[in-house]
């Protein structure tokens, strides 16, 4: 190394963001009542209702609350690069391949499954070109799914359908 | 009892046979250009019948079947483009440098092999991600996202493989069809009428798979897979085959598109194309066959007339358009005649017991 | 009596270290009513599992007529097996008619290409009809699923299992919800059906248990504890001792003991 270390703060501000967000969102989930609520909601919807939780609200502030940190996420963006209308197509699709990777309804596959395609993406975009790269890993997934087929994190039940 | 059920069904085929007349002759009494319009949306009602088949009758939600119109579509235009260059190389090849025709390019030089290859290989590529996603039992939303994914990455390929694809602007520029000049009123008005006989055979094969029994297995499907394998069936198999028929489907809509519109480009099959494909079928009523035909007409002569009318501001009536049909009519059009026929029948009902009983 | 049907041997499923069945050995007779009870959590509902193929057997083998292993078969396959699974909670279809739901369930060619040519026979639509009989629905046949009541869902299901014509019919708690008149109902189409096959039920009312048992199984935490005869059951003192005796504390009135 040689002259002085040279931090990319935006980065690392994006990085202590997405943790805090992280904390914030297991806080909410495990640690309130709210939380609790929606957890129900999302593991038996009828049971949850006939034990006095307004789905309708529990719904409502769920969808608020992940509209809200797409918010944040977008604002984050605005650090890396250049933002237009169309911005957001980009990244949905990779925010739904994360979901799928780390398995619906667990916050820890999340994380897990962000940073597999995240790794993943650069190393194939980086070794190949930006297409063939979107095409590897879209593969990876597919044989991924072969070995869990429900994501990372499954959660079983005992129910049928 | 009896004679009220032949009404029906005379009703219904009647309704059908005015309506095929009706579009059969729509050259006589709509210009050229309205006729040109008309035939592209039927060609999207094509596509939207096998989506319909996969997501109102087997409960599989794909939000990719641009990419399945896509492939057809360019199996299509390369052949158009090969014979408009009279066996010389398109255009945007040369402009990237090639002096050859590429390997991929060499079957479409003859039409009756990319028309086939425009069905096969959409159903094939569907095959293929079918089997290895319901076979695993990856379904529900897992399979919807892979089906988006499926266009993204695709789409980028497309346009990143630049001198094959033609990258963005895609293929255009076409002149003739086993030497016809396309671009004639004759021509087009012939498209027209092979896009109509399409659909009805289409419509009417889908109809008679589906009222069967074949039609109560996949609503079985739909409703409680797991079920169905208890009862003793294969609810992958059947989902695999209904992904790759409306796949194979989307890919005769795409041929048909590209011959009355002339042009193909990746913004026409990308992500937002495949979700609008799916607003069709929920506008129109899924679960029926007539539905999505009406929905995909519908929204696409809306898109025309909003957008002809106020070319600044005809998204957000289109956009309006779509919430207030999610908002009040939550089963589509087709819905809001099912209620009314439902409350029909409530009011008969008396009657109706009287006739059962008599009927024993 | 012949041969078993059906023989599970050391069959063991194991849910992430906690093993539901352990080591089971365990048989099903043609022409048998035989019942299964213990408290919860005994792993009876998970037997049922692991024969129709819902849960996979973490070792030990079942065989049916005494070679086929069914262990490894897809749920599909076992079903082509001639064995049929009436679950817990009513699952019939509610978008389908009443006969609709018995057309898709009845015994026939199950593959994608049969079933697009399948064409009601004759035979077929006597046999809807005579089960239809049997169950009493043949005024709603034409009726949505859905719009029927608890106990006619019940029987629906029940009969969709019979017209599958298999050799095991394995039902999980099919009175529960039943008012007592329906009960009976139930009690005398499960004598029928056993007339010419073998039928295993898990079940928790003990009265329903004794009027109808050929053969009762009590299993305890995934292991058979006793097997034979109600009576031999109820004063066997094993039974009293782990099942009976620690039912008989909370609600004797239930157990019948």
């Amino acid at each position: 190394m040689v002259g002085s270390l040279s931090l990319p703060y935006s980065r690392l501000f994006i990085l202590a963001l997405s943790i805090v967000c992280l904390v914030s969102i297991y806080y909410y989930f495990y640690r309130t009542a709210n939380g609790r609520r929606t957890r129900a909601v999302m593991q038996n919807r009828q049971m949850a209702e006939c034990l006095g939780v307004s789905t309708r609200k529990v719904d409502m502030i769920t969808f608020a609350i992940g509209s809200g940190f797409a918010g944040v996420a977008g604002c984050a963006l605005t650090l890396l690069g250049a933002i237009g209308p169309t911005i957001g197509t980009n990244y949905i699709i990779d925010a739904f391949m994360v979901v799928v990777v780390g398995g619906v309804g667990a916050l820890f596959g999340a994380v897990a499954g962000a940073f597999g395609i995240g790794i993943f993406n650069t190393v194939f975009e980086y070794v190949t070109s930006a297409s063939i790269g979107k095409v590897l890993i879209f593969l990876l997934i597919i044989a991924f799914l072969q070995w869990r087929p429900s994501g990372l994190v499954v959660s079983r039940s005992r129910s049928l359908d | 009892m009896q004679s009220t059920i032949i009404q029906k069904l005379l009703g219904h085929r009647i309704i059908f046979s005015i309506l095929f007349i009706l579009l059969l002759t729509a050259p006589l009494y709509l210009s050229d250009f309205r006729l040109n319009l008309l035939g592209k949306f039927l060609a999207f009602a094509i596509l939207a019948i096998g989506l319909d088949l996969l997501w109102g009758y087997t409960g599989v939600l794909s939000l990719g079947h641009g990419i399945f119109f896509g492939l057809g579509a360019y199996c299509m235009a390369m052949y158009l483009k090969l014979e408009a260059n009279a066996g010389g190389l398109p255009d945007f090849m040369t402009w990237s440098g090639m002096s050859e025709l590429p390997l991929i390019w060499l079957p479409f030089q003859y039409p009756i092999v990319a028309i086939i290859l425009g069905v096969l290989f959409p159903a094939f590529l569907a095959f293929v991600l079918g089997s290895l996603t319901f076979r695993n039992r990856i379904s529900g939303v897992y399979f919807t996202i892979l089906s988006q994914a499926l266009v993204l990455v695709l789409v980028t390929l497309f346009v990143g493989a630049q001198n094959l694809t033609g990258g963005t602007s895609g293929l255009t520029n076409f002149e003739t069809l086993f030497g016809i000049p396309m671009n004639e009123a004759s021509t087009q008005t012939m498209f027209y009428i092979i896009t109509v006989v399409v659909l009805a055979a289409i419509f009417l094969g889908c109809r008679r798979l589906v009222n069967g029994r074949f039609g109560n297995v996949l609503i079985g499907i739909r409703d409680g897979e797991n079920r169905m394998r208890f009862l003793g069936y294969n609810p992958s198999a059947y989902k695999t085959f209904i992904y790759t028929l409306s796949a194979a489907i989307a890919g005769m809509a795409g041929m048909l598109f590209v011959l009355q519109v002339g042009i193909i480009s990746p913004t026409m099959i990308g992500i937002i194309p495949s979700i609008e494909m799916v607003l069709w079928v929920a506008l129109g009523g899924r679960g029926t066959i007539i539905g999505p035909v009406i929905g995909a007409v519908l929204v696409n002569a809306a898109k025309t007339g909003f957008s002809e009318s106020y070319p600044d501001i005809w998204t957000y009536f289109l956009g309006l358009l779509f919430v207030l049909v999610v908002v009040f009519l939550p089963k589509g059009l087709t819905g809001l005649f099912e209620t009314w026929k439902a409350r029909r029948k409530s009011q008969n009902v008396g009657k109706h017991v009287d006739v059962a009983k008599s009927y024993r | 009596m012949s041969e078993n049907m059906l023989t599970l041997q050391k069959v063991t499923v194991d849910f992430s270290g906690f093993k539901a069945i352990n080591e089971l050995d365990f048989q099903v007779a043609p022409n048998n009513v035989h019942f299964v009870i213990g408290p919860n959590g005994a792993g009876k509902t998970t037997l049922l599992d692991c024969i129709c193929g819902k849960s996979r057997a973490t070792s030990g083998a079942i065989l049916l007529h005494g070679k086929k292993d069914l262990t490894k078969r897809s749920e599909e396959k076992i079903v082509h097996q001639g064995i049929a699974r009436k679950f817990q909670a009513p699952s019939i279809f509610h978008k389908l008619t009443v006969m609709e739901n018995l057309e898709i369930a009845m015994k026939q060619k199950k593959r994608l290409f049969a079933m697009m040519k399948a064409k009601w026979t004759k035979t077929e639509k006597q046999s809807i009809h005579d089960m239809l009989d049997l169950i009493d629905l043949i005024e709603e046949k034409d009726e949505l699923a859905g719009t029927l009541a608890h106990g006619q869902k019940q029987w629906l299901e029940i009969a969709m299992v019979l017209v599958q014509e298999p050799d095991i019919v394995l039902l999980d708690e099919p009175i529960a919800g039943m008012s007592k008149k329906e009960r009976d109902k139930t009690g005398e189409l499960i004598t029928k059906i056993a007339e010419d096959r073998a039928v295993l039920i898990v079940e928790h009312d003990m009265d329903f248990v004794k009027s109808y048992a050929d053969i009762v199984t009590v299993m305890h935490e995934g292991q058979v504890l006793f097997e034979g005869s109600m009576d031999e059951v109820q004063n066997d003192p094993k039974v009293r001792e782990v099942y009976l005796g620690r039912k008989v504390e909370e609600d004797a009135d239930n157990t019948g003991a």
